[in-house]
């Protein structure tokens, strides 16, 4: 595999719980650039694996590899400044803040200004929390939420609020975006909004690590799929691939009696 | 007559306020009532003492390097008492939290003794005759750094970056990291300055009342406590409020009913709260997560 084309990889990841393997030496790489599909039935593993990837699970075994650095053992705020920032399957945004400052504190890790800057109010710092202030309005246009910056957090609509969340993770300025079930709970016509809006991250360079539930969804957006199933990777492949294999019908459908 | 007991009460208050910020703030980002506050209450008033007496350096000076030494203890007292307990039950961090108290305030009573020091005033026994009240140069001076003090945090807490990293981990901690918030700071700044609010509180009741002792934390620690359960603890404004009100009313029950029963009213009121509306005056009821 060429280095210099990955982003992320999995060396036989495990995470235990007690007796439970949550998952069991998964093996994965996804390249730069690429909309990358994980699924799975219901407990497969796939939030387990989010939450190693983003540090607040430590693997039990196995190397994950960001950018061809180790990522194991680092805290969630130092692999965010490293460049993954990830989405929630049930929203968590701040709520009682508004809008724009739900993005603002995404831009946190990127902005410099320490304690006594910000106290004293110094040029520099006023200059960059204009400069921050800019850029998140720039992302809220970009998903779609100018006009509703003032707005606290908790008043959106539930798409608006999804879509709050993936400004709020792009403001930390990621190259490998996770997102957690991103349509659950959206209608036909949110779910086209959001592929077109997955699209256009993707399109910004960005690489996308994509749970979902919505076939259709994840079917015709990523370019590869992986299945999980009992915390294994059972295939991978393109979604045409995926879909024919036997396995991953028996996961999903059980087998036949 | 009752517009004076308000005057007092409101002075007296304004100092319960910046002590229940310290309790609110610290149990806002960790969920932790940290007892040992009442110590770094009495810490300051030690710290300013003794460089007014001892070194003869001016009053406001001594109060901002009590405020900036107590920070650092309240610091210290985060990393070393509570912080490896941060993923242990609640209870084992309110019970170090009582430890901590408890060694500090011995600690005092083993370096500086037991009897009480004079804290000398530095400021004239002028008193302004206002129609229908009058305030001492003292009580102008106490009133004036509280709320400069309150409106600073105001401030810090809804302008600032620091203070945007410290609402959001307030309410999320794990999602707070992701967005690249190193969680281990924001805990540390809260301590910092909720730990220097307790220490102006306490230099400026020590030279109120012109006494400083290892046990002067024990009441105000408490009535601190009570101000932030009674506004809503976790909730910054409420702590501002709560104080306010308990200073008030104190006052009120010593000067209409007797002196005596100056503390009583001060935990009946935290029992009447806690009865009719546990979560605080200003607090929201929060359903635990299931």
């Amino acid at each position: 595999m060429d280095n210099n084309n990955m982003i992320l990889q999995t060396i036989k990841v495990s995470k235990y719980f007690g007796g439970l393997k949550a998952l069991d030496s998964v093996d994965l790489f996804i390249r730069k650039g690429e909309i990358f599909g994980l699924i799975g039935p219901n407990g497969a593993g796939k939030t387990t694996f989010f939450n190693l990837l983003t540090g607040h699970y430590q693997p039990s075994q196995g190397e994950i590899v960001f950018k061809n650095k180790e990522i194991k053992g680092l805290k969630p705020y130092e692999i965010t400044a490293l460049g993954i920032a990830r989405t929630f399957q049930n929203i968590r945004l701040f709520n009682e803040m508004t809008v724009l400052e739900n993005v603002l504190i995404g831009m946190h890790c990127q902005t410099k200004t320490g304690l006594w800057g910000s106290i004293l109010r110094s040029p520099a710092a006023t200059s960059e929390e204009k400069m921050a202030r800019e850029k998140c309005k720039e992302l809220l246009a970009f998903v779609g939420l100018d006009g509703k910056s003032e707005e606290k957090a908790r008043n959106l609509a539930y798409g608006e609020q999804r879509r709050l969340e993936i400004a709020r993770a792009l403001a930390t300025q990621p190259q490998l975006l996770l997102l957690d079930e991103p349509a659950a709970g959206m209608n036909p016509q949110e779910t086209n909004n959001l592929m077109d809006l997955i699209y256009r991250i993707r399109d910004k360079g960005d690489t996308i690590l994509l749970i979902e539930h919505d076939m259709k969804l994840v079917m015709g957006i990523s370019e590869r799929v992986a299945v999980l199933d009992y915390g294994q990777k059972i295939s991978e492949g393109t979604p045409r691939e995926v879909q024919k294999d036997e396995r991953v019908i028996k996961a999903y459908l059980g087998e036949e009696i | 007559m009752l517009s004076q007991q308000l005057v007092n009460g409101i002075v007296l208050g304004s100092t319960y306020a910046l002590i229940a910020l310290g309790y609110t703030m610290v149990y806002g980002i960790i969920e932790l009532i940290n007892f040992a506050h009442g110590e770094i209450y009495m810490f300051g008033a030690f710290v300013a003492m003794l460089l007014v007496t001892i070194y003869k350096v001016p009053f406001l000076l001594s109060l901002l390097v009590a405020m900036a030494l107590s920070s650092l203890l309240g610091v210290t007292i985060e990393f070393l008492a509570y912080r490896p307990l941060r993923r242990a039950p609640r209870l084992a961090a309110l019970i170090s939290a009582i430890g901590a108290s408890i060694f500090l305030q011995n600690l005092a009573l083993f370096i500086m003794g037991p009897r009480p020091y004079n804290f000398p005033s530095p400021f004239e026994r002028r008193v302004f005759n206002l129609e229908i009240f009058a305030i001492s140069q003292i009580e102008l001076y106490i009133l004036l750094i509280s709320f400069f003090l309150m409106l600073g945090l105001h401030f810090l807490i809804m302008k600032t970056k620091l203070g945007k990293a410290m609402r959001a981990t307030a309410q999320d901690k794990d999602t707070a990291a992701l967005m690249g918030i190193n969680i281990d700071k924001v805990i540390s700044a809260t301590f910092l300055i909720g730990s220097a609010f307790g220490a102006a509180s306490g230099v400026m009741i020590g030279v109120y009342f012109r006494s400083v002792s290892p046990t002067m934390g024990l009441m105000p620690g408490l009535k601190g406590f009570v101000a932030a359960v009674l506004g809503g603890i976790g909730n910054i404004p409420g702590a501002m409020l709560g104080g306010l009100l308990l200073g008030v009313a104190e006052t009120m029950g010593a000067a209409y009913l007797s002196s005596q029963y100056r503390d009583a009213v001060a935990f009946a009121i935290l029992i009447v709260v806690l009865i009719l509306k546990p979560s605080g005056l200003l607090g929201k009821m929060v359903q635990d997560k299931v």
